[in-house]
């Protein structure tokens, strides 16, 4: 589903060398696939995330999502690509106060041409199987952290997107939530048979992950490059 | 904490939202700007007659002033300098005039004087030697009237006085350096002897200004009252400030009025900007709180900041305000500059200055007070919590709101029917019931729109209504602008409509009775009130064969006590002698065979009221020949505040004791028009160049011009509302949307394209600027109904009270039109922030 093939990103500063943020990183990402992208901060993480979300093109390299590259993509047809072909859960939820769970999760789907009814119609589904149907009318201030989450993951799937990028999703949340929605996030991924990009630092995230690139200073870790990765089972060791 | 530590964080503060600060700081700038123009306006005025008087007349206390504009014998002069007590004393001649100069003409005071005046240390004729001036047969010209007028020194000017037209030659021209405020005023200075010369009033002045003795005020009173034997006033020098304060009292209350509205409209502009930015606040406060910081601290800091911004952005508003004053607002004297001579100078004191300062300031503090509360009764977590309310304290009830607006309505009504005069406490509890009424108004038509938004496939209205439904403080503060904007503008220009509707039959009547008029010319003549001798022009009337009959006409102001009454003379045979539709009590059939009988007068309300007069009662006129009369109804001030009084021409020539005419009233043979009329008499008096001759509409109109230049503040006020609330309005919408760049990259990054997030902006603005023009364009027009009976018992004008919805239309039309203009621009821009903001922390 997702390809990254040579991706190389610098940054320029001004009065100096151009950083470089992603060098060369190479891998692929099944649909049904749960991949860890692991590293610490300042190690190209985001900067990987954006280039796949087509927010910035690559200085050399491709960025192919369901068989299409997406690097050079015009404004417009990068909007329409993030409204129907991926879904992004972030560690701030990127909802909007005034409007209950269930219009913020079928934000997506209003923006594609779907009336409110229709667009209702078609998440009802999906936020029972959140366990969100008792809430769906409520308004975001009126839920938990964990459910705000969930609504924020309902929203990134409302549009059957083949990719779900993942950022610190479990950033804000204590420990039983993070593994709540990790474990929400496997799932899905399997039954919706959706590719899943997770970015990092939590250590649960490994546990779940089928596989977990680390990144640091911009390039995937020896051993962890290519397609194949660590294992949960070897990271942990690690 | 220490003001070193304040600062500090203050810059850290400011640094990372210095494009929010600036837009508070414009909103409350623009509040404070409308408070000080219209301040400087509203004073000006009345201070420059007050500085008048002292540079005309110096350390002089008493003056004795002729009744009518013939003046008296200026051998009066040596009388009084003989009475004991008596240090000083001197001559002037005042004769409104016309001057006509190469760029055009203006109206203008002539002010006379001899080296004796200099004496009692006025700025008049300072820095002129005694004798120079006594040996000037020459003018002296005020640099503005010299420029206005395109005369230089040494050149000539065309005098057009009494009826007659003079050259008069330049000998100098003086600014504010030479004779201080005195420079402002609309005058031409010459020595007495030449003065009465050219005015063809030899041997006559005006007063006579008289410096006491220290002590003898009184015993020199007594002694000049002798010598005026009830024929001339014997008066406080500061009478003329007084008149002038009576007479402008009505203009300057219902200019206070407005001003009031302007002064709390820009205190709301200022409190409301500093609500757009409640959130930042409530972060703030509530991060300190998290960092351990007590109440004490925390108001410390919230209040430094609230008094910087409040501080700095009431000197920019300061600066605007007196730019504003300069360009827009200029005090203009309006119809008082007919019987007084002001002057248009700026004048800004200091309690002006002060007042601007403390309201800006003031409401940059109240405002803060607002999320203060909010974040001290709320979770501190919350105000770091994206996904929270902005303001999620409980708000109040909507059936609280409403009973508590319906109250405040209850009170402006009570106002409005037993005590228009209390107006201002009318509009304060009106605004009060719009802003009450508001959050319940916006509230229902969210609701409404959010109904409707799930039948439409547009993610447009959903991302709108989210935003509004989620920052009611910051949603209820911009309606709120919007419709104080509406409301004030509305209500401000709807009443000064309706009061010049009402005025405007009044000059259609006044002057209707005649086909053509023959008067003196000049614009300080409009109310003709300057008399000139008609039997040159009578004779060469009687010589055109279209004339069907001429009448004479008289007219002039007479001071009763502390108004400057304007006289309505009318011939005995005149088609009407007083306006029908201005009648107040008594029978009009009655009341117009009594005048035309004489020995009858009628006055306007204020003058009988403040003498006590009832019809049929008698009265004593003080005119230059005291007369008994009786009052045969009484009207309204036909547009002049301080009152009016008619009587015949006949009982006015023996009253003022003179044959003199103020005007000819002409009336055309059959099947002669007015223009034709007009063309043939001009052409028959072409020898008398000091006459002008106007149609009954041409007349009419300048009385309309005249009645429209001196309400022209009312005209500006609204307008500079108007712009106040757009300036308002662009810093609000420009403030709200930038705040929201972060959360639109977000939604941008959800794959919502650019377009649709301007489009939800603008939806946004819509809907808030339509609710609030809408509901301030009702109670703008209940305004206007409260304003116009304040208007009605403060001038005595006839006031017109239909409501005005073409103006509350036009104005909701300008506001929301400049507002979405405004907020397109910024929306623009911020709907095109990077996708890759939304991760950024």
């Amino acid at each position: 589903m997702l390809e990254l093939r040579g991706l190389v990103k610098h940054y320029p500063v001004a009065g100096s060398e151009p950083v470089l943020a992603v060098d060369d990183v190479t891998l692929t990402v099944a649909r049904g696939e749960l991949v860890a992208l692991y590293g610490p901060s300042g190690s190209g993480k985001t900067t990987l995330l954006k280039l796949i979300a087509a927010v910035m093109s690559p200085d050399r390299g491709a960025v192919v999502v369901g068989g299409r590259d997406v690097t050079r993509l015009s404004a417009r047809a990068a909007s329409r690509y993030r409204l129907r072909d991926v879904g992004f859960v972030l560690q701030t939820f990127h909802l909007i106060a005034g409007l209950s769970a269930i219009d913020n999760a079928s934000l997506k789907l209003v923006a594609t041409g779907l009336s409110v009814r229709e667009s209702h119609q078609r998440m009802t589904p999906l936020l029972e199987r959140l366990g969100l149907d008792e809430r769906a009318e409520r308004r975001m201030s009126t839920l938990s952290m964990g459910e705000r989450q969930r609504v924020a993951i309902a929203k990134a799937l409302s549009t059957d997107p083949g990719l779900l990028l993942a950022d610190e999703p479990t950033g804000n949340l204590d420990t039983r939530r993070s593994a709540e929605v990790l474990a929400l996030l496997r799932e899905l991924c399997i039954e919706r048979r959706t590719a899943v990009l997770l970015v990092t630092h939590d250590p649960q995230a490994v546990a779940v992950a089928d596989r977990v690139l680390v990144l640091r200073d911009g390039r995937l870790a020896e051993g962890a490059s290519d397609t194949q990765g660590d294992t949960p089972a070897t990271l942990q060791r690690q | 904490m220490s003001v070193r530590n304040l600062l500090w964080f203050y810059r850290r503060r400011v640094r990372a939202r210095a494009v929010q600060e600036l837009l508070a700081l414009v909103g409350i700038a623009v509040g404070v700007a409308l408070l000080f123009a219209v301040q400087i306006s509203n004073r000006s005025l009345s201070a420059s007659v007050a500085q008048l008087t002292q540079g005309l007349v110096g350390r002089a206390q008493l003056q004795l002033v002729a009744r009518g504009p013939q003046g008296f014998d200026e051998r009066l002069v040596n009388t009084v300098q003989r009475v004991p007590g008596v240090q000083a004393a001197a001559p002037l001649l005042q004769v409104p005039v016309n001057l006509v100069g190469p760029r055009g003409s203006r109206a203008a005071t002539l002010l006379a004087a001899d080296p004796r005046l200099a004496r009692l240390g006025g700025e008049l004729l300072h820095g002129y030697a005694a004798g120079r001036l006594a040996r000037m047969r020459a003018a002296v010209l005020p640099n503005p009237v010299s420029d206005g007028i395109g005369v230089q020194f040494g050149e000539s000017l065309n005098l057009q006085v009494r009826g007659t037209a003079v050259k008069v030659p330049v000998g100098a021209i003086v600014g504010r350096g030479d004779v201080g405020v005195l420079a402002d005023v609309p005058a031409i200075v010459m020595p007495l002897a030449y003065g009465q010369q050219v005015s063809g009033m030899r041997r006559r002045v005006s007063r006579i200004v008289v410096r006491t003795a220290p002590g003898r005020e009184r015993a020199v009173a007594a002694a000049l009252r002798r010598i005026a034997a009830g024929r001339i006033d014997v008066l406080p020098t500061s009478s003329d400030a007084r008149l002038f304060a009576r007479a402008a009292m009505p203009n300057d209350q219902s200019t206070a009025l407005f001003a009031a509205i302007s002064a709390m409209v820009g205190f709301l502009f200022a409190f409301n900007a500093m609500l757009l930015m409640a959130r930042e606040r409530r972060r703030l406060i509530s991060e300190l709180r998290m960092s351990g910081y007590g109440i004490a601290p925390v108001l410390e800091v919230v209040l430094f900041d609230a008094l910087v911004l409040g501080i700095v952005a009431s000197i920019v508003g300061l600066g605007l305000g007196d730019l504003l004053s300069r360009s827009v607002f200029h005090p203009s004297p309006g119809y008082l500059g007919i019987a007084f001579p002001v002057g248009t100078a700026r004048v800004v004191d200091w309690q002006t200055v002060a007042l601007s300062l403390v309201a800006g300031t003031s409401a940059a503090a109240l405002a803060s007070f607002a999320p203060l509360i909010a974040a001290f009764r709320a979770h501190a977590i919350d105000a770091v919590d994206d996904e929270v309310d902005e303001d999620d304290a409980r708000p109040l009830r909507p059936g609280v709101l409403v009973a508590a607006s319906g109250a405040c309505v209850a009170v402006t009504t009570a106002i409005a029917l037993a005590a228009p005069s209390a107006a201002t406490l009318g509009i304060v509890a009106l605004v009060a019931s719009m802003l009450l009424v508001l959050p319940v108004a916006l509230a229902s038509v969210i609701a409404f729109a959010d109904r409707q938004r799930r039948r439409v496939a547009s993610v447009v209205p959903a991302i709108a209504l989210g935003e509004l439904m989620s920052a009611r403080t910051r949603s209820v503060a911009i309606a709120a602008i919007a419709a104080i904007a509406v409301f004030g503008s509305t209500a401000v220009e709807g009443a000064h409509h309706d009061l010049q509707r009402g005025l405007d039959p009044n000059a259609r009547d006044l002057n209707d009775v005649a086909d053509l008029w023959i008067s003196p010319a000049g614009a300080s003549n409009t109310l003709a009130t300057a008399p000139f001798a008609a039997g040159d022009a009578l004779a060469r009337l009687a010589l055109v064969p279209q004339v069907r009959s001429v009448r004479v006409y008289r007219g002039s102001f007479l001071d009763m006590g502390d108004r400057r009454v304007w006289v309505i003379a009318p011939p005995r045979a005149s088609r009407q002698p007083f306006p029908p539709s201005q009648l107040v009590d008594g029978d009009l059939h009655t009341a117009d065979a009594r005048l035309r009988g004489g020995g009858w007068a009628v006055v306007s309300q204020a003058v009988a009221q403040q003498r006590g007069l009832r019809v049929g009662r008698p009265f004593t006129l003080a005119a230059p020949v005291p007369i008994h009369l009786r009052l045969a109804a009484i009207t309204t001030n036909f547009g002049w505040s301080p009152g009016t009084l008619v009587i015949n021409a006949d009982d006015y020539r023996s009253a003022w004791g003179s044959d003199d005419a103020s005007a000819v009233q002409v009336d055309l043979a059959a099947g002669v028009t007015a223009t034709q009329g007009r063309r043939l008499v001009r052409a028959a008096l072409a020898p008398l160049p000091g006459l002008t001759v106007q149609t009954a509409d041409a007349r009419e109109r300048s009385d309309r011009e005249t009645t429209r230049a001196g309400l022209s503040r009312l005209t500006q006020i609204a307008t500079l509302m108007l712009i106040a609330a757009a300036l308002a309005m662009a810093a609000a919408m420009g403030g709200m949307v930038w705040q929201r760049r972060r959360r639109l990259a977000d939604l941008k990054l959800a794959g919502i394209d650019h377009r649709q997030l301007w489009r939800a902006l603008l939806f946004e603005s819509v809907l808030l600027l339509g609710v609030g023009c809408v509901v301030g364009s009702l109670y703008g027009i209940y305004g206007e109904q409260l304003l116009d009976r304040a208007l009605n018992a403060a001038t005595g004008f006839p006031v017109d009270g239909s409501i005005g919805v073409a103006v509350a239309l036009l104005s909701l039309v300008v506001v929301v039109t400049v507002a979405c203009a405004v907020a397109m621009v910024p929306g623009y821009f911020a709907a095109r922030i990077p996708v890759d903001a939304a991760f950024r922390d």
